[in-house]
């Protein structure tokens, strides 16, 4: 028997066998695994993602959404998605959006570093309130759960800005200038117009306050004034040194003299403590006196709100631009900062300079994190987390559809990024077109993120070249009623921002006007039908500047120039009468108590005056008295002491035998 | 789970058996890699596709990466400071900039300073752990397996028909 033929002796041979480094049955399984992979995505997957998409949405949506073409392809990093329709649900006969194509194409370069950059991002043919070929199937209703609404980040962002500008032109623009001045046009009765200042003016406010305060300083200089050293102390002293004989010992009555000095000194010094205590109570005096001035100021402020209250129109033309523009202007700007919030919050400009240095080319600061800490080792041109280089979008209005809202629109942007630090390059969207349903045309909008500069800002222009206008009220009262019943319209806008400095230039024309003029009033009806025959066109150039919560409004029309220039030929002797009327009512309530006040002041003055004058007059003569005193004490001890003297000479001569 | 078992019960019979040895050694080596990285990156991946390319014993490898996975925490502070004295080193720079800005390599983390100091100190350690995995098998195949053999209950077991007939399971299947 062989080998050969033994079976046992063939398995021996087999258990020798000893398998290699290499684990070779895992091969076949690994490529099967990846060709049933491989095949899924080439055939099923684009359509598998388009049902899945399609049925999501329309859950989402509440309605049908269709999507009539889907592709992706993994080596190109492509997505193009073709005949998006959303239906709408409370009109199935209609899609609320349709858009034609949809197309996307990511870098492999950049996949592979983990960061989307998108070469092309194109949205084509957007239409809204589109026509559907069926009606689509709206979804039954699913209850809602009562939560509470509250607005996203974004959106609590835009409402915060809207009420803030609206807050602002509430604020600074109220009235209504044209009602005011056609109520002075019709003829009335100043007076009557007027009526009483019954509230309590600010003036009147101060008056009283600076009463109880000249009470009260009465009190504190009397006191002062009491506590100076007074005649009564000095006489005293003045009586000690005229009374006190010298002695008849020259040396004695040196010593006498040295006392008299020292009495002398204190009176000095309760002289001079009189002195600067009445410099000080007149300088105060004065200090006081200077809060009187306060009072005119006062009176002019109370006279400008009187003024507006009692509706006094101006007949300055910048006033009267603002007062017809400025409402509706303003209450435009919330939805302009709006957008800026959002781009910088979705967008985020260039960090610190501390920041930007830690992250540049030098070795950046670690973050840290739980587990250790991410190092950064960024490169110039290197890509950014995200970043779509040029994104086109369009969309077509249908067509001899009059009223249709829709657009024949085009545009492209660049450089959509998440750092555009990164990048280098400014954000910008640029959009152009008509839109023929509503008779607007030449439409031009421009924006351009700058948030790559060292000092971020957002610049945006918006040029319209016509649009209609009609029924733009620009003032209505129940006098008047002012403003273009029809015109044609063209805007330029071009606004700034940065670092929440916002500086804004708006110029509007306005051409083939019927103007709107609704009075009870034959007269102001003529009147100012007359001035509005010579003004074929109106302009208005607004110009803001300052941050959103202040904005520095400047406005400028020929409407308020001309308005003002017919007014004023008219009711100019009005208004300055109104005026005059209205100081001499203000006079009237603030003048007697004013009088009051200045003259009791003018009094306590002139008491305070007496009182110091009188105790610097009589501490004054107390100190010469005490002088001449002393004087004469000194020149009567003088000859007794040089006699004194001359004895002691002799005595000493004649004992060291000179 | 019913592969990662039958792997367990398949390392369990190759260490007591007499052979495998390098397989097992180089399954622990490479479960070691895996347990002392922190979570998830490219470089986890790779080394079990290496270990399901190359005749490692698989069920070493769960075990190892199971185990090493616990004890691995405490020594997250000295991975910490080995990847920062890495990644901060000066002459490094360049080299650390070129990768962070290729293709596929930052998928690793290697910028994180736990998973470079971990990466580093594991690779180093990698020859190590697999001799040293060598010699503690064949010290366990001596002393211990020897050992349980010569004792009469393993003797007595081995006398009894149910050992029989898995001694044959096992030598059919």
């Amino acid at each position: 028997m062989t080998n050969s033929t033994n079976p046992n002796a063939s398995s021996e041979v087999k258990k020798k066998r000893t398998p290699g480094p290499i684990r070779t049955g895992v091969v076949v399984p690994l490529f099967l695994l990846g060709l049933v992979i491989f095949l899924y995505f080439k055939l099923f997957f684009d359509a598998n993602l388009k049902w899945g998409m399609s049925v999501a949405a329309s859950k989402i949506n509440g309605a049908q959404v269709d999507i009539a073409s889907l592709s992706t392809s993994f080596t190109q990093a492509s997505f193009e998605l073709g005949g998006l329709q959303v239906t709408d649900k409370k009109n199935p006969d209609f899609n609320i959006l349709e858009i034609k194509k949809i197309s996307s194409k990511l870098l492999w370069d950049g996949l592979l570093r983990g960061k989307f950059v998108m070469d092309n991002f194109s949205i084509l043919g957007i239409a809204w309130q589109s026509k559907r070929s069926s009606p689509g199937q709206v979804l039954p209703e699913r209850p809602i759960e009562s939560k509470e609404q509250k607005p996203s980040a974004a959106g609590k962002l835009a409402q915060e800005a809207e009420s803030a500008a609206l807050k602002e032109a509430q604020k600074e623009f109220k009235g209504n200038a044209l009602g005011d001045l056609a109520a002075i046009l019709e003829g009335g009765d100043v007076k009557e117009q007027m009526g009483e200042i019954r509230e309590t003016l600010e003036t009147e406010k101060y008056i009283n306050s600076l009463e109880q305060e000249i009470t009260g300083k009465q009190k504190l200089w009397e006191e002062k004034i009491k506590s100076l050293p007074n005649k009564e102390e000095l006489e005293q002293l003045v009586e000690k040194l005229k009374s006190t004989k010298l002695d008849s010992n020259p040396l004695t009555a040196a010593k006498q003299l040295k006392s008299f000095k020292d009495d002398f000194s204190k009176i000095s010094q309760a002289v001079k403590i009189v002195k600067e205590g009445s410099k000080q109570i007149s300088s105060s005096i004065k200090t006081f006196e200077g809060a009187f001035s306060k009072i005119d100021d006062l009176v002019a402020q109370d006279l400008k709100n009187l003024q507006t209250r009692f509706k006094i129109p101006s007949l300055d033309t910048k006033n009267l631009a603002q007062g017809l523009f400025a409402p509706f202007v303003v209450s435009k700007l919330g939805g302009a900062k709006k957008y800026i919030d959002i781009a910088r919050e979705y967008l985020p400009p260039k960090k610190s300079a501390e920041e930007k240095q830690k992250e540049e080319l030098q070795r950046p600061k670690p973050r840290a994190r739980a587990h250790g800490v991410d190092y950064r080792f960024p490169k110039k041109g290197a890509y950014p987390l995200a970043w779509i280089k040029n994104v086109e979008i369009s969309s077509k209005s249908p067509q001899n559809e009059p009223g249709s809202t829709q657009g024949n629109l085009s545009g492209v942007g660049h450089n959509f990024t998440s750092d555009a630090q990164v990048v280098g390059k400014p954000m910008q969207l640029d959009i152009k077109g008509d839109f023929p349903g509503q008779n607007i045309s030449g439409t031009h909008l421009q924006f351009k993120l700058n948030h790559h500069l060292p000092n971020p800002n957002e610049e945006a222009e918006l040029k319209v070249a016509s649009y209609p206008v009609s029924n733009f009220e620009l003032s209505k009262s129940d006098k008047l009623t002012f403003g273009l019943k029809k015109a044609q319209g063209a805007i330029e806008l071009e606004l700034n921002h940065s670092e929440g400095h916002v500086k804004m230039n708006i110029a509007n024309r306005f051409r083939q006007i019927d103007y709107l003029l609704e009075s009870q009033n034959k007269k102001v009806q003529e009147i100012l039908s007359s001035i509005l025959k010579g003004i074929p066109e109106v302009t208005l150039d607004a110009s803001a500047e300052g941050s959103w919560s202040s904005l520095h409004w400047n406005f400028k029309s020929n409407l308020g120039d001309e308005l003002a220039q017919g007014l004023k030929r008219e009711i100019s002797g009005r208004v300055e009468k109104a005026k005059a009327e209205l100081k001499k009512k203000l006079d009237d309530k603030i003048g007697p108590k004013r009088k009051m006040i200045e003259q009791k002041f003018a009094q306590v003055k002139g008491k305070m005056n007496s009182l110091l004058g009188e105790r610097e007059k009589e501490i004054e003569a107390a100190k010469n008295r005490a002088q001449g005193a002393l004087d004469e004490k000194s020149k009567a001890n003088k000859p007794a002491l040089q006699e004194k003297g001359k004895n002691v000479l002799k005595g000493l001569k004649k004992k060291f035998k000179f | 789970m019913t592969l990662i078992l039958k792997q367990i019960f398949s390392l369990l019979k190759m260490i007591n058996s007499e052979t495998g040895t390098n397989q097992i050694a180089a399954g622990i080596a490479f479960g070691f890699i895996l347990g002392m990285a922190p979570g998830f990156s490219l470089q986890t991946l790779m080394v079990i596709l290496l270990a399901l390319f190359f005749r490692v014993q698989f069920g070493a490898v769960f075990v190892a990466a199971f185990f090493f996975k616990f004890i691995a925490w405490p020594f997250d502070p000295l991975f910490d400071h080995i990847g920062r004295s890495v990644l901060e080193a000066d002459s490094l720079q360049v080299i650390l900039t070129s990768a962070y800005n290729l293709p596929i390599l930052p998928f690793t983390k290697f910028y994180n300073s736990v998973v470079m100091g971990s990466g580093v100190l594991s690779i180093l350690l990698f020859p190590v752990i697999f001799f040293l995995t060598r010699i503690m098998i064949a010290k366990y195949r001596e002393k211990v397996i020897a050992r349980i053999q010569g004792t009469k209950i393993f003797k007595a077991m081995q006398a009894t028909s149910l050992f029989k007939w898995y001694a044959k399971y096992d030598k059919l299947y």
